[in-house]
């Protein structure tokens, strides 16, 4: 891969780092569905490649721009955000502790409750937005890892990066933060401290709602990464080729998409803020949000597509208004290009911390007005029926 | 002065005359740019080789950086290798100056043989190449070539390399050429391991364009002097392996690949037909080809004439001065017909024009129109070679073997191209002119490309092309017997019956069947029929053949619903008609479900 790094971010996504195929001249990388690579006479495998699990030509393309918009030395495909996620701590052993935080993705949150808790790993929960409880509950020489999501998922609270990565670093664990909904183009972990930046793919880098992927950076090729790299390929959750073609393929326009999705969310967050129905707005990009201050300092440049509301009338009304949407979609997911909404709560079950009044929006590229108006008819209708 | 037997020179030989030979006097270099040799000798300066124009009537001159000398025996420098651009009588002098001047290899351009003038030669210690051109066989070797759809004849298990240049390790080649069976080609040809990553399977080429190492190199693709992708509605590298596969399965010269079996005849005609022009048809074709025909066609000035295929004769009285071609289906839509193709083949060379024959329900497995006499042959591969109802596409196949120089009634092959600079594509391209020709204009201009992935799936599809057809006959064949005994079929019309007068055409031209696609009559005519294609429970009822699933159709109400009664009637859809493509499913559920169906429908 020809060194871009000279080139801004938006120059080095739009062409997937300019690559040509050197035998044809293509200027966009072949979709490669082969299982298997061509052994030398010699019993070598002079060109790198043995097996398609770990050595699929197809990933190049999306792991290097990936790894070039992160700032990371390394990036590794896999066969969904999940299967990223659980790759960093399978890397660890039984008996090392981690802390993660409350507030997160709820069905990797499930994860390290259950597999990760009887697999021997020591799961510390704390509230992700206060450092001091990190601080306290790091134990150094036995924690071996953090894991942050920032913002978090739905609440959209925010961490700090770098404090946190400096506690970390002190206590000898190693920083993880899945920065899914800040995508690089608002949120560089690695810059502010971070080992290792986890996407779920699905999400924004491709941002389509047509792949499921997940994808691991990492600051330093050190043998925490060499063990994850055995967990890729070892327990085989790797994407298909057509998925990582795609996945390059939706990268290309990720800071058009993001940045337009941000502006929206930004605008219907304040207008939502003054609608009569709805209780509370969490966006990190309004100012009375708790978290505004560090997400401006920590975000470069917009504060995400995704918010969520909390509904007047409690759960029954925002179920009720969910019910009504006629432009945006109820579907579980975010970071497309159609906008989605979705009552957390009921999905969630009895242990989330997220409460029933609450949907989740993720913001699309439609005309915000639209956006606005349908939401604003749902929530009368909700009103109605009550 | 020629014989007729064919020349063969193993890939062996031509790859280690090209890797060995360093200087080329060039016997007949031309300075006109839309001249063969004009290009042999760009291409060849490109590819390492210094290239020695000699012509007396540019004697002085300078020639693409080479000073022209009027004789081999003016020319200062040792010279490894004489190409001759001069017509064949001129070849026994050639040869003799070849001799004095120690050249070791004396190469005749292609159309050119001289068989007395290469003895001499030989006896003399040199090695002859008669009918070849350098450049053609250069680009076939190093595997550039494949990206104009030709047959290469070359099965790999490496990366192409270049004979010549920065080879990485040569691996002998067998001293003969070895002809590899069908299964074989199937699997092998036009494919080859991923010369930058190894992968065995060829990639989805999912790419528009491709990159141009400098400007001289982008103008000489776009003038045809090099081989190579532009853009991929002319060429694309997955499209180019498909390509080349059914050519070798065809055994045919090269192919150009088409969005659909209807943008196959397309880009047939166009590259044929001037307006005004017409051709033959047989009536007994697939219906959309029959609307393509009749009334599309008439719209750019072409007619086309239907006969009845049943009497080859008929092909000969409808013949008029600017008739063109003639095409058949050799096994036809919607069912049970096979054209007597050798005897139309005659009819058709008899009166100098082109046979064309669909082969898209035999397929090259079960029939080969080109051993009968073919010049064309067009698929839509969207049927058996694909073969599982997901990838539309279609393909036009050039024989390699059609003299257009024999009359004047092919311009567009032998007249300068006006597109393309007066380059005259026969001259040129020789035995692969009409697909380069269907390439470089009719598919530019008109755009009808073939989508990779579509091209990836029918790769894969042609893998299996010979299981799944033995199964699909065997299927059809037992299905056909079963309908041929039921008390509410009034007539079953597939040629691998033996009450079939079809038979003993079919038992000639497709010996290892008759397909999987055929019809039958159902007592109770128009209603009896709609209600079977509507009671049946496997039998999927759409408008498509060569799936792996059964498929099942009233022809008069769909495909055929276009034409009036008469035409339907004509071309086997009349409104009993049921019209089926047997699946690769457990037979007796087949025959179970159309069993049910005919009894509800009785």
């Amino acid at each position: 891969m020809a060194d871009k790094s000279d080139l801004r971010p938006e120059t080095q996504a739009a062409q997937a780092l300019g690559w040509v195929d050197p035998a044809t001249g293509a200027i966009i990388p072949s979709i490669h569905p082969a299982t298997t690579f061509l052994r030398d006479p010699d019993n070598g495998y002079s060109r790198g490649r043995v097996y398609s699990r770990p050595d699929n030509p197809t990933y190049d393309q999306a792991a290097a721009t990936l790894s070039a918009l992160e700032g990371a030395v390394d990036t590794l495909l896999f066969a969904s955000g999940m299967a990223a996620a659980t790759a960093v701590f399978l890397a660890l052993s039984p008996g090392d502790h981690v802390v993660v935080p409350r507030v997160m993705y709820w069905g990797f949150r499930a994860w390290l409750a259950d597999h990760a808790t009887r697999w021997g790993l020591l799961v510390d929960e704390v509230d992700g937005t206060d450092t001091t409880a990190v601080a306290r509950a790091l134990r150094p020489g036995q924690t071996r890892l953090v894991w942050l999501e920032t913002p978090a998922n739905p609440l959209w609270s925010i961490s700090d990066i770098a404090a946190v990565a400096e506690l970390a670093h002190a206590a000898g664990a190693r920083l993880a933060v899945d920065s899914t909904v800040a995508t690089p183009v608002f949120t560089r972990p690695l810059a502010l401290g971070a080992d290792i930046v986890m996407h779920s793919a699905t999400k924004y880098l491709n941002g389509h709602s047509d792949v499921v992927a997940g994808t691991l950076s990492t600051a330093k090729d050190d043998e925490l990464w060499q063990r994850i790299r055995l967990v890729q390929s070892r327990h085989g959750a790797v994407p298909g080729p057509f998925e990582a073609w795609l996945l390059q393929r939706g990268l290309r326009t990720l800071f058009v998409r993001v940045r337009a999705q941000a502006a929206a969310a930004q605008l219907l967050a304040q207008r939502l803020s003054a609608h009569p129905r709805i209780a509370e707005v969490l966006y990190p990009g309004l100012p009375a949000f708790p978290g505004h201050d560090l997400a401006a300092r920590q975000m470069t440049g917009g504060f995400g597509g995704m918010l969520s509301v909390r509904v007047k009338g409690g759960t029954a009304a925002a179920i009720a208004t969910a019910a009504a949407v006629r432009v945006w979609k109820r579907a579980t997911s975010l970071g497309g290009v159609e906008s989605l909404v979705e009552h957390r709560a009921s999905i969630e079950g009895p242990s989330s911390p997220v409460p029933g009044d609450l949907l989740r929006l993720s913001v699309g590229l439609e005309s915000a007005d639209d956006l606005y108006d349908d939401l604003d008819q749902a929530l009368s209708c909700s009103g109605q029926n009550r | 002065m020629t014989e007729n037997t064919a020349l063969v020179y193993p890939d062996a030989t031509l790859r280690r005359i090209l890797a060995t030979v360093k200087t080329i006097a060039m016997v007949g270099a031309s300075a006109n740019s839309t001249r063969p040799s004009f290009f042999v000798m760009k291409y060849l300066q490109n590819k390492g080789y210094r290239v020695i124009p000699v012509n007396p009537g540019l004697a002085g001159q300078t020639l693409s950086g080479e000073m022209v000398y009027a004789s081999l025996a003016e020319v200062p420098d040792p010279v490894d290798m004489v190409d001759m651009f001069r017509a064949a009588s001129a070849a026994p002098a050639i040869v003799d100056d070849a001799i004095a001047i120690g050249a070791k290899v004396v190469w005749m351009q292609l159309g050119i043989r001289h068989d007395e003038a290469a003895a001499k030669a030989q006896a003399a210690g040199l090695e002859v190449v008669m009918d070849r051109c350098p450049k053609i066989e250069f680009g076939r070797l190093c595997g550039e070539l494949s990206s104009c759809g030709v047959n290469t004849g070359l099965i790999r298990n490496q990366a192409p390399q270049p004979p010549a240049g920065r080879v990485r390790k040569e691996r002998p080649l067998p001293a003969k050429s070895l002809d590899f069976g069908f299964e074989t080609r199937a699997i092998h040809a036009g494919a080859a391991p991923d010369a930058t990553t190894g992968a065995r399977i060829t990639p989805i080429y999912q790419t528009a364009s491709y990159v141009f190492e400098d400007v001289e190199q982008a103008a000489s693709r776009f003038n045809l002097h090099s081989f190579g992708n532009i853009y991929s509605r002319l060429t694309n590298p997955t499209v180019s392996v498909l390509e080349e596969r059914v050519a070798t399965l065809e055994g045919g010269r090269a192919a150009v690949a088409a969005a659909s079996g209807h943008a196959a005849q397309f880009l047939a005609f166009f590259t044929l037909m001037e307006q005004g022009d017409e051709f033959i048809a047989s009536r007994n074709l697939y219906g959309g080809s029959l609307t393509q025909f009749g009334q599309s066609f008439r719209k750019l000035g072409w007619t086309c004439h239907f006969v009845d295929p049943l009497d080859p004769e008929n092909f000969r009285r409808a013949l008029t001065p600017r008739c063109k071609a003639i095409f058949v289906e050799s096994l036809a839509n919607p069912g049970g017909v096979v054209v007597d193709l050798e005897a139309v083949a005659a009819i058709a060379h008899e009166a100098g024009i082109l046979f064309i024959v669909d082969n898209t329900l035999a397929t090259p497995y079960l029939c080969q129109p080109f051993a009968w006499g073919a010049d064309i042959v067009v698929h839509s591969t969207t049927k058996f070679l694909a073969g599982h109802g997901n990838a539309l596409g279609g393909m036009v196949v050039e024989s390699g073997r059609f003299d257009w120089s024999r009359n004047d009634k092919y311009p567009s092959m032998t007249q300068p191209e006006p597109a393309y600079h007066g380059l005259n594509f026969y001259e040129t391209f020789g035995d692969f002119g009409f697909t380069t020709k269907a390439r470089a204009v009719a598919l530019r201009d008109f755009g009808p490309a073939m989508a990779p992935m579509n091209a990836f799936l029918t790769l894969t599809g042609i893998e299996t092309l010979p299981l799944r057809m033995e199964r699909h006959v065997a299927n059809a064949a037992a299905v056909a017997a079963f309908l041929e005994g039921h008390p509410a079929v009034a007539w079953v019309s597939y040629a691998g019956l033996p009450s079939s007068s079809h038979f003993g055409l079919a038992q000639k031209y497709m010996p290892k069947g008759a397909g999987a696609v055929f019809t039958f009559g159902v007592k109770g005519g128009y209603e009896a029929g709609i209600r079977v294609v509507e009671s049946v429970q496997l039998f999927s009822h759409l408008a498509n053949v060569g799936d792996t699933r059964s498929l099942i159709l009233h022809p008069a109400s769909t495909t055929h619903r276009q034409l009036s009664d008469e035409q339907r009637v004509a071309a086997g859809a009349g409104p009993d008609v049921i019209r089926l493509s047997v699946g690769l499913e457990t037979v007796g559920d087949l025959i179970r479900d159309l069993d049910q169906a005919l009894s509800v429908a009785g």
